[in-house]
């Protein structure tokens, strides 16, 4: 007899603590009240049942067995009420449930009067077995029926499940249920009077311990973890109870001679103190495989899986191998039936083949993750919806993720900004996803976003070279084209300008041989004057011919095509040479032209010497036309290797604005235009161009206007 | 009437140019046959015992640079002095034609007829 008592007394415990659990975790949901609640009848009738096994009178026994059908009444219709909440069908059998309450509340009210339980009698060895009372009967009926009933559901519903994690939630709970109720029913054998003790109760105990076992491996509930951890304390507490309990007994006998000193308790707990804080963690961690090798067969190292994808994604850069690989990994660590990484960048989805539909299921998903970042658990959304808690975004997915037979997403954010997303389906064993899972595929994501986004990074890095080499091509050929065009521009225009310095001497030629003729007097005697003018148009012919010889000149160095004949020359004799020749021009203008001879005969130079002639001839004219009174002093030094010539004039000088700008085609110093006409502008340009050529400086000096001027130039020594 | 100096031919393109220095030449008392290119030169070369060939470069048909290598080819004209009369005045294109066999070579442009004329007295006093 005392066996039934325990028997009931663990009943009652179980029931509590799993009531408890399920009830705390979720105290708003409505499947965990309905649980809970069954529980608390099921607690209360264990407990009752218990203390009318232990009373040692009738009208204890009849009390407490009044108390235990308290909860009897109401365990099948609480029961059944978990189950429609489970499976969401109280909208269907609303009518059976309301009934159902009515009739066991109107039996709950007859338990009050001996209607129900009539009394008490010895039976098969109890001393107080309760007898029933002329209600009992109909209640015995509802009682059964209710019972089947809810079998009957659960058959029903397990044949329309066909796969999965919820499948198997229901064949455990059929189990547990047909197991809680067969063991059950033994109890009412003895209330009338059938010979068999309720021996069925201990069954009873075994229903606690496979929902327990359908919540931890199937998730019902949610409450696996903490099971779990239980598991491993009460192991913990127990081991260390036994411990505390077989020590203080071997020093009882062994030092302290069965007495129980104060001093014998402080000592026994000393030692088991030392004892556990040696032995805790190795204990703690001998529980934890324990359970995990029992409770969790079969399972990947989440933190060996963390780690392996890390290692791995460190060395890939390539988009496509980063994808593969997470998959592969994760579906291979998981067991899954199928899972998918979704990039977002990639407008195709990485190329896949996915029909429309799809596609907008996905940018549904993806806009419900920019916002969010926890991930999502299908079945967890699917119950929260049933419960009507409160309403909440995730449930407009619950149809499109069933579409894509996906169970759980994991979001790839990247600093807030979603990168990509997991899919994965069901694990093959039609386990649900452990909260283990999820928090490895969560590290295992933002782990995957940055190995992502590099890779997507490397691949535009890789595309904008490609197109920057494509564009840095394509310019080149545009620049080639264009320099190429350029220098057939140039080439058209220094042959135009060739053709045209041609064409232009034919006639000057002849003017100037006719006129040459007349002024000698070949075609007869001219007078005075026609002498005079003739001269003139002679001397404008002259200035024409040099320009087109200044032209020519200008276009082959442009060309790069004026020929020089370099020859060692003696700069000092030219330079002697033309200041005499020039002399008599200079008189005419009353005006000097000196020639400062170098003390010691100079260094050879390498030149042109029709070239350089060129080039002292220029400068003195210029100096000359640009001086109204006093004249040019012409000088050569020689100095580092280099000859310098320079002529000083005290004409009207230089700004430095002009400078700058003096040695460029057709410059001329502002306002100069105003005193002298003449000149053609190219003779700067030109005679730089010379000495440049001949790797020479030119420069001119000249501290203001209206002071005169200098111009350099020098030559290396050979 | 005066002795000619000497018998010139004168091969020129240009119409203008040519009537210049021809009558320039026959008025300073030369005999003077002038050619527009250089066949008739060559056919006039032969024919004539000439003194000298004044020629330009730029010509059509046969240009001056062919004109000297078939006068020095020719057993008959070799030893006729050519002096070249032209405007092309690159230091290559000079040493081309000296080259080829001509004697002489002058720029148009910068010479007036009288100092033309001069030169020529210079060559043919040799």
């Amino acid at each position: 007899m005392i066996f039934y008592a325990i028997v009931a007394l663990i009943n009652a415990i179980t029931s509590t603590i799993l009531g408890l659990f399920v009830y705390l975790k979720n105290r708003k949901a409505k499947t965990n009240q309905a649980f809970g609640l069954f529980c608390l009848s099921a607690s209360v009738w264990s407990y009752a049942y218990y203390f009318w096994q232990i009373a040692d009178n009738a009208d204890g026994a009849l009390f407490w067995s009044r108390g235990l059908m308290m909860g009897a009444i109401f365990i099948n219709i609480f029961y059944f009420h978990f189950v429609l909440r489970l499976f969401n069908k109280i909208q269907e059998r609303k009518k059976s449930l309301i009934f159902g309450y009515l009739i066991f509340f109107f039996f709950f009210l007859a338990n009050f009067t001996s209607l129900f339980v009539k009394g008490v009698s010895p039976k098969l060895g109890f001393s107080f077995w309760p007898d029933p009372g002329i209600l009992y009967h109909p209640f015995l009926f509802f009682w059964f029926f209710y019972a089947i009933y809810v079998i009957y559901l659960l058959f029903k519903e397990y044949h329309l499940t066909t796969a999965g994690i919820k499948r198997n939630q229901i064949r455990y709970i059929l189990i547990g249920t047909i197991v809680g109720y067969a063991g059950g029913i033994t109890n009412y054998l003895l209330w009338y009077d059938i010979p068999i003790a309720p021996i069925g109760n201990w069954t009873a105990m075994l229903y606690v311990p496979i929902i327990a076992y359908a919540i931890l491996k199937y998730r019902l509930m949610d409450i696996r973890f903490v099971i779990k951890r239980s598991t491993i304390f009460s192991g913990m507490v127990a081991a260390i109870m036994a411990t505390y309990v077989l020590a203080a007994l071997l020093f009882s006998w062994t030092v302290f001679g069965d007495v129980y000193t104060f001093k014998s308790q402080v000592l026994t707990g000393l030692f088991v103190a030392v004892l556990t804080s040696f032995g805790f963690i190795p204990l703690y961690n001998w529980f934890k495989k324990t359970t995990d090798t029992f409770l969790f067969k079969g399972e990947y190292n989440p933190q060996e899986l963390v780690a392996d994808i890390a290692d791995v994604l460190s060395q890939i850069l390539d988009l496509n191998k980063v994808v593969n690989t997470l998959e592969e990994k994760i579906s291979g660590a998981l067991k899954l039936n199928r899972i998918e990484v979704i990039i977002l960048k990639d407008e195709d989805f990485l190329g896949q083949k996915k029909g429309p539909k799809i596609k907008d299921i996905l940018r549904k998903t993806i806009a419900y993750f920019e916002k969010e970042k926890e991930v999502l658990v299908l079945e967890e959304i699917k119950r929260k919806h049933a419960d009507k808690i409160k309403f909440d975004k995730s449930f407009n997915l619950i149809e499109d993720l069933e579409k894509l037979k996906t169970n759980l997403v994991v979001p790839l954010k990247l600093k807030e900004k979603l990168v990509g997303l997991f899919l994965l389906g069901s694990k093959k064993s039609g386990d649900m996803f452990t909260n283990n899972d999820i928090r490895a595929l969560e590290t295992i994501a933002s782990q995957a976003a940055v190995a992502i986004e590099n890779a997507w990074l490397y691949e535009e890095m890789k595309d904008f070279s490609k197109t920057l080499q494509k564009e840095v091509d394509r310019q080149t050929k545009k620049l080639k084209t264009a320099n190429i065009r350029l220098k057939q521009l140039d080439e058209a225009k220094s042959e135009f300008i060739s053709l045209a310095s041609h064409q232009l001497r034919t006639p000057l030629s002849i003017i100037k041989g006719y006129i040459s003729m007349i002024l000698e007097g070949v075609w007869g005697k001219t007078s005075a004057d026609q002498k005079n003018y003739l001269e003139k148009v002679y001397l404008s012919n002259e200035r024409l011919i040099n320009l087109v010889e200044d032209l020519l000149a200008v276009s082959r160095i442009e060309s790069g095509r004026l020929e020089f004949d370099l020859q060692p020359l003696a700069l000092d004799e030219l330079t002697e040479n033309i200041v005499s020749e020039s002399q008599s021009m200079i008189a005419k203008k009353k005006l000097y032209l000196k020639y400062i001879k170098p003390k010691k005969p100079l260094s050879k130079v390498v030149a042109d010497s029709l070239k350089i002639r060129q080039v002292i001839q220029n400068l003195i004219d210029n100096s000359i036309y640009y001086t109204k009174n006093g004249g040019a002093t012409v000088c050569l030094k020689e100095k580092n290797k280099k000859i310098i010539f320079s002529i000083q004039d005290t004409g009207i000088g230089i700004s430095s604005e002009e400078k700058n700008i003096l040695f460029e085609k057709f410059s001329r110093g502002k306002g100069m235009s105003k005193i002298h006409t003449e000149g053609t502008g190219l003779g700067l340009y030109l005679a730089a161009k010379l000495i440049e050529a001949h790797k020479g400086r030119i420069w001119v000096e000249s501290e203001e206007k209206g002071k005169g001027s200098t111009f350099y130039f020098e030559l290396p020594v050979e | 009437m005066k002795k000619k100096k000497g018998k010139i031919l004168i091969i020129e393109d240009e119409r203008l140019l040519l009537d210049m220095y021809e009558s320039y030449f026959k008025k300073t008392g030369y005999e003077v046959f002038g050619a527009k290119n250089g066949r008739p030169g060559i056919k006039i070369a032969k024919k004539e015992k000439l003194d000298l060939i004044i020629t330009d470069i730029v010509m059509p048909d046969m240009d001056g640079y062919e004109l000297i290598k078939e006068i020095k080819e020719n057993a008959e004209t070799k030893k006729i002095p050519i002096l070249i009369f032209s405007n092309l005045s690159q230091r290559s294109e000079i040493k081309k034609g000296l080259a080829l066999g001509a004697d002489y070579y002058i720029i148009k442009t910068s010479l007036t007829p009288a100092e033309l004329m001069a030169k020529v007295k210079e060559i043919l006093n040799k």
